[in-house]
């Protein structure tokens, strides 16, 4: 061919992709959700045909009584058999059964299923055997594991038991998925979650309330379920709290906002002689509470350094941005929230603070006496002051992780040298749960600059019982131990995190004894392998990862299926 | 004449190729002598078994090929019995060949010299390096290749010069007999003429006996002694080149002659073909292998080979004319010395 | 160097620039044109409509795509390759800086063990051609070729490194020994040498042995092949057959002169390969926990971070042109043709 008509050619394809682009729509405009419900960005052109006999004409495709059919139809126990050979934990609830105030109330309502009462339920909608209620039911086959199809393909068989559903399976790529859902466009679908915070109501707000919902795709406002998330929100009684979350339940099992399905283990895995691996509710990880048994072979060959393997990678280790579980691991243990947990349990104990807050007669202001003579690593002592810094950054700075605090947090004030106050916006009787989080921990000013997010500090010089000597990106982080932690001195002076790129290679190494302890993600299958080998012990850690089904409360009904 | 010594022996020579439609018999039955110091010119058509018959005699056939009969014997040796490593030491020292293409015959990637110092190093692994380049220099000067150009690659060299160093390496190791495999067929006729004068010039100066393997009669006239003739496989006539030249025995061999173009610009005659094909050789003709194509074929002919014989002195032919049988009906044709 | 080999050079170098201008627009538009956008990929549902946007805004995603264009051509001009857009912000040529020689480094020796085991083979293959060493080695190139990389790897990995603990598992470098390690230069043969720190070279040495060997083994098979059939065909060329008339050895013939001339097609052949090679480090990449560019891709492509693919892209594409350019140049000086 001739240079020329290639060069040609090459102009055309390149104008071709401009102009396409050109046209096509970008960032979606944010939908402007307040107390009412607003229909969504999606044109669709409905066709304009006569429903079918017995089926009535609606606006939105899911009702009360076909969610409630979908929730009947479902028997997780054997998604869980079937699937995952038993391993995982069916959810009768959204929120873990670990939790306070935590309750079952799917299997109240439905059992474990109750398929008589789902093909009534369609039935009443006008459905019958010759015309069934179609839709399409959308995954990620890669996102959540390739179990998902698997899944999907249980749930799809269960469904169409009942003889008056019909599902279309349709897997779209996490991106895409991604968008389709937050542009209501996907009707039905599975995602998953995982808490900021140890409260039932960061597993319930998300999802059911009018301001959280769209941002999961879910579309649902319910004046009565609104009301009833704030007060239990914000009620300062735990029995008062116990008492709406128990009515919450009720209702959320009545409307089915979502459906819960199962809870997903991790698995951590570390060799014989290494002590102290413990992962409680909260999902910490505390690396100050591991030792060395005397007759301990450390991978390292040191008593004195523990190497620790993780699949995860480094997203941001700035507090005021960082919003993935194994960044808040490492900030956690280079640094103290106001409050902490006490190791394997949800035992909420002072941090930073002296002692737990006290509360203002409103609810809304919680008030810290922070520790005396807390410094950061480096000497810089930590006061007040530094916690209003920290707030400021958060607020200002717009990372990652700052909608989070900002939908609670109004604002922080330093009451003196050693008092700090924070004013919320409603009474969130959850607040000191929050405050045990990552965002709460307080960033060095000599590692993280008051103006700009520094996701990748060369060292993190905090208050917790490491500091953060060197990183590798990709490759290694080391820790050693604080010499200004104003707790006690961990029983290993060095912590050594060792990145790999795949689970099969890090329980390789664990097995060949080139690292102590194996922790995310380890993965069932490895996990499956690594328990019948000799001179370790893989231990599952009841993960409050949650699986869930969305339904899309505004998605059109079109009749014309 | 003087009586010139036997350089070399072929006898009852026969190479097979094993192809999928069955054995090919190249050659067949050859027998022939090559004496010291001539130029003996080889000829035939294409795919009559004369490049065979070159390969052979360095024993060069490669598989799916062999030589399945006969005996070479070179200097009171035969190297039928040679092993490998004789065969290796032999060929280059005492045969040596030169080819048709001078250009892929040659490495691209080496130097002039470098052929000729690696052929001598390898035949003579105690020469020192700098002795084998003296020599090499040496030789290739009086062949017309300045010691400047030695260093060159062979696609910077001209066609003839490309020649010359093919011959070169001919002579570099002091062989008695050269092989020409149809050494002039790729070069244009002032160059050929060239290089015929030299070739003539090499037996002169260094005594060394040639064997020109070509199908260019009129090559053959100028250069040779004698001249062996091939058709099919076989060797149907031998002998000096005035003898075959003046009176062809062979019904081919005069065919052979009488194609040849006449340059003559008046005499414009019709160009002389020879009718029919060169025989297949997995099923040549019984008896005679020209009796199809042959106008003075007998019956005999096409059931009984003639043998290959002596019917005058120095000459040899492989015809019925010039043999006697019971089943033949007429008598043999007498040829004068 | 004579004026035309000059000349071939200086175009050479010329036309690497529109290709690689060409290449890079090309996956500036096709990156838009995927469905998916880099926010809600990395951060999912977990943040509103508004504050995506918001980011959107500060990453300006928002402006008009000509006006990204034309800022994008002039940040490669001024060689700005700015941020990763999601999942850890990074100055792209803070991570590319790392992971690119991590890359190399491993590659390097792959090409070598491909380049050694295909072409050794190969030669001795067609040298032994229709003798049963024929047969075995055509046999094990292909099997070469067939077994995925990475199962590949994870074999070595568990022979070599967990059943017999003589490799080290993963990763460039000894765990402990990291930790005082300084890199400069991030190849850290070079970054040992330098520091005349023997043990630290040792233990970069012995974390390359595995996956170089798995990748340049899995790649050798195409080698192989290629070498045979080559050698096949140069062992009938005439100057062979001149070569046996003068008595020169058979050994000799095949290694020395046959494969000298068949060097020229595998050399081009290599070069070819070493864009491969980068790509299909991913997997070894992977098993190996191996900090490269190869993995790096991949993962961005997934979260559709623009300006990480782009700017990785275009580094990609200058450096295979590097490497195809001075393969041209290595080939005009084996191939005396070609340079007089």
């Amino acid at each position: 061919m001739k240079s020329k008509t290639l060069y040609m050619i090459i102009a055309v394809l390149v104008l071709f992709s401009m102009v396409m682009t050109a046209c096509t729509p970008k960032a979606t405009e944010a939908p402007v959700v307040e107390e009412t419900t607003e229909a969504p960005v999606v044109e669709e052109t409905a066709a304009e045909t006569e429903a079918p006999a017995g089926v009535p004409d609606r606006e939105f495709l899911w009702t009360p009584a076909l969610r409630q059919a979908v929730a009947a139809a479902i028997d997780r126990e054997v998604i869980v058999d079937r699937v995952f050979e038993g391993r995982n934990i069916p959810a009768y609830h959204m929120v873990p059964s670990g939790y306070p105030f935590a309750t079952e109330p799917f299997l109240d309502k439905y059992g474990t299923r109750d398929l008589e009462m789902a093909i009534e339920l369609v039935k009443s909608e006008g459905y019958t055997e010759d015309n069934p209620f179609t839709f399409d039911l959308f995954y990620p086959p890669e996102h959540y594991g390739t179990t998902t199809a698997d899944v999907m393909q249980v749930i799809k068989e269960q469904l169409e038991e009942t003889g008056v559903m019909k599902v279309n399976l349709q897997s779209m790529n996490w991106a895409e998925y991604v968008d389709a859902f937050v542009a209501g466009e996907i009707p039905f679908f599975i995602l998953g979650w995982f808490p900021d915070f140890a409260d039932p109501d960061n597993w319930l707000s998300p999802f059911a309330s009018c301001i959280g919902s769209p941002d999961n795709g879910v579309f649902y406002c319910n004046e009565e379920m609104d009301s009833l998330l704030l007060a239990a929100a914000s009620a300062p009684d735990p029995a008062e709290r116990e008492a709406l979350y128990q009515q919450i339940g009720e209702l959320y099992a009545e409307e089915v906002p979502t459906l819960p399905l199962f809870w997903e283990p991790e698995f951590v895995t570390y060799r014989d002689g290494v002590e102290g691996v413990t992962i409680g509710a909260p999902f910490e990880f505390n690396y100050n509470v591991l030792s060395f048994a005397e007759d301990a072979t450390p991978a390292s060959g040191s008593r004195d350094t523990i190497i620790i393997g993780t699949t995860d990678e480094v997203n941001s280790l700035d507090p005021q941005d960082a919003y993935s579980t194994h960044d808040w691991e490492v900030l956690k243990n280079t640094g103290m929230a106001l409050l902490s947990y006490t190791p394997g349990t949800s035992e909420l104990v002072p941090g930073a603070a002296a002692e737990l807050p006290t509360v203002s007669e409103d609810g809304l202001t919680y008030t810290y006496k922070i520790k005396e003579g807390l410094t950061f690593a480096d000497g810089t002592p930590v006061t007040a002051q530094t916690f209003v810094d920290s707030w400021n950054r958060l607020n200002t700075l717009e990372g990652q992780v700052s909608g989070l605090i900002q939908l609670y947090v109004d604002s922080v004030e330093a009451v003196d040298d050693l008092t700090v106050a924070y004013h919320l916006k409603a009474s969130f009787g959850f607040f000191p749960a929050l405050s045990a989080a990552a965002p709460f921990i307080v960033a060095n000013p000599a590692n993280f600059a008051a103006d700009a997010i520094n996701q990748f500090p060369d060292k993190i010089d905090g208050i917790g019982a490491y500091r953060m000597v060197s990183h590798e990106v990709g490759q290694q982080m080391v820790l050693e131990a604080n010499p200004n932690y104003i707790g006690e001195a961990p029983a290993i002076k060095n912590v050594i995190i060792r990145y790999f790129a795949d689970p099969t290679t890090m329980a390789n190494a664990i097995e060949k004894g080139e690292i102590d302890v194996a922790w995310r993600t380890l993965g069932p299958v490895e996990a499956v392998r690594l328990s019948s080998v000799e001179g370790m012990t893989t231990v599952t850690v009841e993960a409050p990862a949650l699986r869930y089904m969305v339904f899309n409360h505004q998605y059109p009904y079109k009749p014309a299926e | 004449m003087a009586e010139k010594e036997v350089l070399m022996q072929i006898k009852d020579l026969s190479v097979t190729y094993e192809t999928r439609l069955g054995p090919v018999s190249a050659v067949e039955g050859v027998s022939f002598d090559i004496l010291k110091g001539e130029i003996l010119g080889l000829v035939g058509e294409s795919g009559c078994g004369k490049s065979t018959m070159g390969k052979a005699l360095m024993r060069m056939i490669q598989p799916p090929g062999r030589i399945s009969s006969g005996k070479l014997i070179f200097d009171g040796e035969d190297i039928m019995t040679y092993d490998e490593n004789q065969m290796r030491d032999f060929r280059g020292r005492k045969i040596s060949m030169i080819f048709q293409d001078p250009m892929t015959s040659l490495n691209p990637v080496q130097r002039v010299d470098e052929h000729l110092v690696e052929a001598i190093q390898v035949h003579e692994p105690k020469t020192k390096p700098s002795d084998a380049l003296g020599r090499s220099n040496t030789l290739m000067e009086r062949l017309g290749i300045q010691k400047q150009r030695m260093k060159n690659y062979p696609h910077q060299l001209s066609g003839g010069m490309r020649q010359r160093v093919m011959i070169g390496l001919g002579l570099v190791l002091n062989a008695n007999l050269i092989v020409a495999d149809e050494a002039t067929t790729s070069l244009d006729v002032i160059v050929e003429a060239k290089l015929v004068d030299q070739l003539k010039e090499i037996r002169d100066e260094f005594g060394v006996t040639l064997l020109v393997i070509t199908h260019n009669i009129a090559l053959v006239a100028e250069i040779s002694d004698r001249v062996a003739v091939m058709y099919a496989g076989h060797l149907v006539e031998l002998g000096t080149v005035e003898k075959i030249f003046d009176n062809p025995l062979h019904p081919y061999t005069y065919g052979l002659l009488s194609s040849v173009p006449n340059i003559k610009l008046d005499e414009r005659e019709e160009l002389y073909k020879m009718g029919g094909e060169p025989p297949n050789l997995t099923h040549p003709p019984k008896g005679c292998r020209f009796h199809p194509r042959c106008p003075k074929a007998m019956p005999i002919c096409e059931t009984i080979e003639p043998q290959f014989q002596e019917v005058a002195r120095g000459r040899f032919v492989k015809c019925w004319l010039y043999e006697n049988h019971p089943d033949k009906t007429t008598k043999k044709i007498e040829v004068a010395a | 160097m004579s004026a035309s080999l000059r000349r071939f050079i200086i175009t050479r170098v010329l036309l690497t620039i529109p290709m690689v201008l060409i290449l890079v627009t090309m996956i500036f538009f096709i990156m838009r044109i995927l469905p998916g956008d880099p926010i809600r990929s990395q951060l999912g549902p977990r943040v509103s409509e508004e504050q995506a946007n918001a980011l959107r805004e500060r990453l300006g995603l928002n402006r008009p795509l000509y006006v990204q264009y034309f800022d994008f051509l002039w940040d490669m001009v001024t060689l700005d390759f700015g941020t990763a857009l999601t999942q850890g912000e990074r100055p792209i040529l803070d991570e590319l800086g790392e992971r690119m020689p991590a890359t190399i480094e491993l590659t390097i020796p792959a090409i070598a063990i491909t380049a050694v085991i295909g072409i050794f083979s190969g030669a001795y293959a067609a040298k032994n051609r229709k003798k049963p060493v024929d047969y075995v080695i055509r046999l094990m190139s292909i099997v070469a070729y067939s077994i995925p990389v990475f199962f590949m790897g994870l074999i070595f990995q568990i022979l070599f490194s967990v059943r017999l603990p003589v490799f080290p598992l993963a990763g460039r470098m000894d765990t402990l020994m990291m930790t005082t390690f300084e890199s400069r230069t991030h190849f850290y043969v070079i970054d040992a040498i330098l520091a005349q720190n023997w043990k630290a070279l040792g233990s970069v040495l012995m974390h390359l042995v595995l996956p170089s060997v798995t990748l340049g083994l899995a790649l050798s098979g195409v080698f192989v092949r290629l070498t045979r059939v080559n050698m096949i065909e140069m062992l009938q060329s005439d100057f062979i057959t001149a070569g046996r008339a003068r008595g020169l050895p058979e050994r000799r013939l095949a290694y020395r002169h046959s494969l000298r001339n068949t060097f020229i097609p595998i050399l081009t052949l290599l070069g070819l390969q070493f864009a491969i090679l980068l790509a299909g480090a991913v997997l070894t990449e992977t098993t190996f926990s191996w900090p490269g560019v190869g993995r790096y891709l991949v993962e961005r492509i997934q979260l559709r971070d623009y300006t990480a693919v782009q700017a990785t892209i275009a580094v990609f594409a200058l450096f295979v042109a590097a490497v195809s350019l001075l393969m041209d140049i290595l080939y005009a000086f084996i191939d005396p043709r070609i340079r007089y």
